[in-house]
This record gives structure tokens, sequence and C-alpha cells, in this order.
């Protein structure tokens, strides 16, 4: 597990008001699992919803690896709301 | 008169000189080559200009034209056009504006005015119906935007310009409501004419060609904007400002005069940051459903809060973080009836040129004290307000560091740092009007802020650029609000950006560049209609227009040729499609070859498709799309 922080854009930063959090995560999947549990079912993201920057490199694979301290930019431009 | 709908059929030209006024001769023939808004405008001033016209020369004519859109329940398109030998370029310059003068013009009967001469003393137009009137326009003189227009007959829409034009900046807007017609200094020429105001009222109704089936139209597409995730999401709950934690991780947000494309405190200037700190409620133009723009507190008043050009420019432009001082700096800015693009750009120059010890002005990136102050000796042309006045180029002139001069053709560049996505610099590079995003197509929607193409190579730029700029051109023309066409890429292309069909899209858009070429050649192939894209059908339904795809890229290319020729005529040389050195010569980041614009290799491919010879329309060119040379 590596302790990530992860600053949130996007109309899904709107809709659920989570603007940052600090996560415990192995790899990006298992960070987006999380975050899905941070928004208590307000929102269901997926891989596909997202744009995410890990230390400002896009990454493109949810089973890409993290390490303490990255700092990870999750962009999700118009995510529709669960609601 | 007009046998089509939705045209109030009349074009008014009226004489500051003399105080006269007459129609001038328009015909149906003249409509369908040009639909109206900037093609009508550039048709207009084609006819008119003579090689050695200046912005400043009583003969410069200010060009008003509408859409035929505008007034017809179409969404989002109530937009009007303003053309002119632009001041700060010397070239033709279109600025659009979303008030409500256009809306207010049609009721008063005219689908555009063309303003000629110079009045002898401050002057107000006041356009109805059955009269023109010239007022006396003394104790306007001196007012700011909005004191101006509240002196103006209420139920009128009004054009005013600022302090800014009145002095004659280079770079003054003209506003309509809080919107402005902001690029190329058209509220320069105002002032040079003596022209405070313009207001315009009157009942009349244009008729449209089949009232049920637009009705339906304009339904269908109002559903289309508001389920979009960009028109009905993104847009409405972040406004543009949204874009700039997209433009950070793609490296281009322009930092600290072009010299970077992310800036650390990104996060305080973002549209998020803008929402939830400062935004009271979001609002828009008349007849606009997506409703982007923000409205925030400014001196215990509601105003219009910056748009992401001007924030950007403003704040990581000029090393700034202080979004607060930018909701007040955007404000004072309107107020004095500046362009905020280029007033943010000339002092981020000077802000560098002070750095390198090549004028020492006093400004400093990072530091915020006096800039307000700088603002108002910018519109009353005092101290080193005169100098700024004058724009990035004439200060490189002056001082040197062309090189880091951030303009084309005499414009200041938009927001967006090119290095970090190809295609849009070959736009600022080509844009008939100088460094504008849009003039330039455009390309940041598909190079990372939409779409994700590859941003960094120049394969097929060229294609898609003048494919983006000539569709562009027909919506303006038709007065629809750009951001409406959107709603071409798909909504889950823009909602999904890592799907597995997202990422197809991306890769193959580059791979069918040669079929863009194509359709850009040869546009009776695209002579279709889809269902997605509803501009044909509302031209169709609203003014009884035979329209389809192509013939709207038939219609851009030959406005995008003509507002070229217009340039070429004025004195624009071949070879004038450049960028500054900074964005072409230099690495945005040490060691990647390819974090700068190849320019070159792009232009080579951007002229033979076009058909131009060096940034100049053969005549094989121009005769195919019927313009006189």
């Amino acid at each position: 597990m590596a302790k990530v922080n992860v600053r949130f854009f996007g109309v899904m930063r709107a809709d659920s008001g989570m603007g940052n959090a600090e996560i415990d995560a192995a790899c990006v999947g298992n960070m987006l699992d999380k975050i899905n549990g941070l928004l208590e079912g307000k929102l269901s993201l997926t891989f596909a919803d997202a744009l995410i920057y890990i230390n400002g490199v896009r990454c493109k694979s949810k089973k890409a690896r993290l390490k303490d301290g990255d700092e990870v930019l999750f962009i999700s431009p118009a995510t529709v709301s669960a609601e | 008169m007009t046998d089509f709908g939705a045209y109030a059929g009349k074009v008014l030209k009226v004489d500051l000189t003399d105080e006269t006024w007459e129609e001038y001769p328009w015909t149906d023939k003249d409509r369908e080559r040009t639909i109206g808004g900037k093609i009508m405008a550039a048709e207009i001033l084609f006819r008119h200009i003579k090689p050695g016209m200046k912005a400043f020369d009583e003969d410069n004519w200010l060009v008003v034209t509408t859409g035929p859109l505008s007034g017809c329940g179409c969404p989002s398109s109530s937009r009007f056009n303003i053309s002119t030998i632009s001041p700060l370029t010397n070239i033709l310059t279109s600025s659009n504006c979303g008030g409500d003068f256009g809306m207010f013009l049609k009721r008063s009967g005219y689908d555009g005015l063309i303003i000629t001469g110079k009045a002898k003393k401050p002057t107000v137009l006041e356009i109805t119906q059955e009269t023109v009137v010239f007022v006396d326009a003394a104790d306007l003189w001196g007012l700011h935007v909005t004191p101006a227009q509240e002196k103006l007959p209420p139920k009128t829409g009004k054009m005013v310009i600022g302090p800014a034009g009145e002095n004659k900046v280079l770079y003054a807007a003209v506003f309509s409501g809080e919107r402005a017609a902001g690029r190329g200094g058209v509220g320069a020429v105002f002032g040079d004419k003596n022209l405070k105001a313009v207001t315009a009222a009157g009942s009349f109704k244009p008729e449209v060609a089949d009232k049920e089936k637009l009705k339906e139209t304009n339904k269908k597409w109002i559903e289309q904007l508001r389920k979009h995730p960009l028109t009905g999401r993104q847009l409405p709950k972040l406004g543009t400002a949204g874009l700039v934690a997209p433009m950070q991780a793609q490296k281009i947000l322009a930092t600290k005069n072009f010299s970077a494309g992310r800036f650390d405190e990104f996060e305080k200037v973002s549209g998020e940051t803008l929402a939830e700190k400062y935004l009271v409620k979001n609002s828009g133009c008349t007849s606009c459903v997506i409703q982007c723009t923000r409205r925030v507190e400014v001196n215990g008043k509601v105003v219009k809060g910056p748009e992401l050009e001007t924030l950007g420019l403003l704040g990581p432009n000029l090393l700034n973080s202080n979004l607060e001082l930018i909701n007040r700096w955007n404000y004072e800015l309107d107020e004095l009836g500046l362009d905020t693009m280029s007033a943010a750009g000339s002092i981020a120059f000077a802000m560098e040129l002070a750095e390198k010890g090549l004028w020492d002005n006093g400004l400093k990136f990072g530091e915020t004290d006096g800039i307000s102050e700088l603002f108002e000796d910018i519109a009353a042309r005092r101290g080193i307000g005169d100098i700024l006045a004058e724009g990035t180029k004439r200060m490189s002139e002056r001082f040197g560091g062309k090189e880091f001069a951030i303009q084309a053709k005499g414009m200041e560049l938009a927001a967006y740092e090119p290095r970090g996505a190809v295609g849009q610099g070959l736009g600022y590079a080509t844009a008939n009007r100088g460094g504008c995003h849009l003039n330039a197509g455009y390309l940041v929607v598909v190079e990372g802020l939409g779409l994700h193409i590859n941003p960094y190579t120049p394969k097929s730029k060229a294609a898609i650029n003048i494919f983006f700029q000539n569709f562009m051109e027909a919506i303006s023309a038709a007065g629809s609000c750009l951001f409406t066409s959107y709603v071409v890429f798909p909504g889950p292309l823009i909602a999904k950006p890592n799907s597995f069909i997202t990422k197809f899209i991306n890769f193959g858009f580059i791979a069918v560049g040669p079929v863009i070429a194509l359709m850009v050649k040869y546009p009776a192939i695209a002579g279709i209609n889809l269902p997605l894209i509803k501009y044909p059908y509302a031209l169709k339904y609203a003014a009884g227009m035979k329209m389809n795809i192509g013939k709207m890229l038939r219609i851009g290319e030959r406005g995008y040729n003509l507002e070229r020729q217009c340039n070429i005529i004025l004195g624009q040389s071949a070879g004038a499609d450049r960028l500054p050195g900074r964005l072409t010569d230099e690495e945005q980041e040490a060691g990647n070859k390819k974090s700068k614009v190849p320019l070159n290799k792009m232009l080579k491919s951007y002229y033979r498709i076009r058909g131009w010879k060096n940034g100049v329309p053969k005549k094989s060119t121009l005769k195919k799309l019927g313009i006189d040379a």
C-alpha cells in the first residue's frame, strides 16, 4: 500500500463536493475503489470516466502501481451523477 | 427586401460625417453566399477597402452584422459581429459579442449596420424602425461602460465604449450589456469616429420559412445541448474556467508570458475554486441554454466573472494566484472598456521586458500591487500606460524581445500555450485576425480539452485545423455561439475519456487526416445532413435556405478566403503566418524536441490544402470560390 494525495477536478468535484483526499492504495484500480467508497454511492466511477495524472504524467492503465507521496490529479470532466 | 425567412431584409448604412443614412444594397445572392455575421461583414468590407487604408481613416467602415438564426428561438444563437480594419493589427478584425444589440438591431428592421465617416463631436446613434437620430454624447463622454449604458434609453439594445475606446487604446473593446466585442480594437475605431454608443429598438419580427419544423428542430437542439456533458454539465457548473485543470494536466496553461505550460498554484485559480468560493450564480447571453457565464461579487456588486482566457492571462501568465483579485481586475478592465486578453498579454510582455532589463517599467511577475492603477493608466494613455496601450508587437519594436512577444499578426495570444498542443499553434499562426484561439479553429478541443488526439504530432493537424476553421466560420455567420459546436462530439467520448472507444477515436482522428483533407478540398462529398448537427436544419426551416454540412463548409471556406484576401489588400505580405520564436524554436521541456510548435512543417500542408501560396490565396482558389481578386 502507498499513501497518495489525490486532487479532484471536473464536474465530479462539483457534484460530490470532494476536493482532495489522502488515500492508501497499491494501484490505480485499488485507488478508484477507495474513491468510490468515499463517495458513499453518490457517484460510481470507473477508470473510463476520468483522466488520471500521476506526478504530472498521464496514467494509461488501472494496473499502474502507486508509490508513497505520489501526487494524483483526477479529472472527471463531465461524469453523470448517480442521483 | 428578401425572399428568405429569418432575415430582416435590409442593411442600414449611416454616415457620421454628414449625419445621413441610406439602405445598403444586399441581395439574396449575397445572403446565400455569406449566410450573415462575420462572412457578410467580410464581403461588405472586401467590396469597400483599398490598399493603404488604415483603421483611423475616416473612410474605414465599422460593419455590425447579425445572423439569420438570431431571434428565431434557436438556442445560443443571438450573437452579433463587428468587423473593421483593426488599429492593433492593421488588417481585418472580426469581433463577436453575446450582448443583446444584435437582437434589437433586427427588431429595428436591419440585419446589418454599416457606420462610415467621423462625427464632429461625441455622438450616440439611435436607430429605430422609423429613423436614425444623431444625439450629442457630451454628457456620456468619459463615462465607464456601465454608467454610460445606464444613461441610454431603456428597452433598447446597446453598444458602448469606455474611456479606453475614447482614448484609442489599440485594443479597446465595444460592450453590449456586460458582454464584449473584445478583440482587435473595435472600440478604438468607435472612439476615433467620436462614436460613444449605438442603440437600436423596434418591434419588427421576421417571418420564418417553416414555423412548426423550426420549433421542432429548436426543441431537439435545446435538448441535445442540455444533455451533452460539455454544454449541459461542465460549462453550466464550472464555466469556461473549468478548463484550467485539464490545461494544467496537458501543459497548455500559459504561464509567465508563455515560458511554461504549467502553474504550480493552478488550483487556486481553477473553475472549481471559482465555483466553490466566488460563484453567486451562473447566467448566459440572450437565448442561451448553456449558461456558462459566472456571476461573482466585486465591491458589493454582482458582476460578470472572468472567462478562462482572462483568468489564465491575468493569473498564471502573470504568476498571480489571487482569484479574488482576478475577479476584480476583470470587472475593472471591462468597465474601462479594454480587451482583457490583450491588456493582460501586454502586461505579461512588459513584465518580461523588465525582468530581462530591456525596459525599466517597475513591473514584476507575481507582484500585483498597482496593477489596477496601471489599467486606468492604459485606458487614459498616461505614463507607461500610454506605451502599454499600443500592445505587445509595438512594444517589441521599441524595446526588443520579439522572440518572446507573444502575438501573431499583432494580436496577443489567448491563454493556451501551444507547445503542448501544436495544432492550436498552427491555428494561432494562420488565424486571419491574428492570435485568436477561435478564429484559429480551436484545435485544443481535440488536443486535450475534449478529445485527446496526440497533441505533439504535426500529422493531420493542417487538415483538421482547416476543417474546424471553415466550419466555425459558417456557424458564427449563422449567429450561433461556437460552444454549440461541442455537441458534434458524441457525449460518451467526452464523459468517458479513458474508454476503449474514446481512445480508438483519438487514434483514428489522426489516421483519417487525408479523408478530412479531401472533405475540406471537396466539401460536396459532405453534402449530407446528420441529426447530430442542427445548423443546416435550423437554416433550412428558419431562412428557407437549402443547406447541408458540405455547403456550410464551402461557405466557411469562402469566408475564410475572403477575410484573407481583405488582409492581402490591406498590406499583409506573404509569410505573415508566424509565431514568436519562443513557441517555435524553444522547447517547452528541455530535452523534449516535440515540445515546440513545428510550424513550418504544418504550414506546408496547410497551404497545399487551402490552395494558398505562402499565405496568399492562389488565383485559381479565389476563382473557385467566386471571389473577384
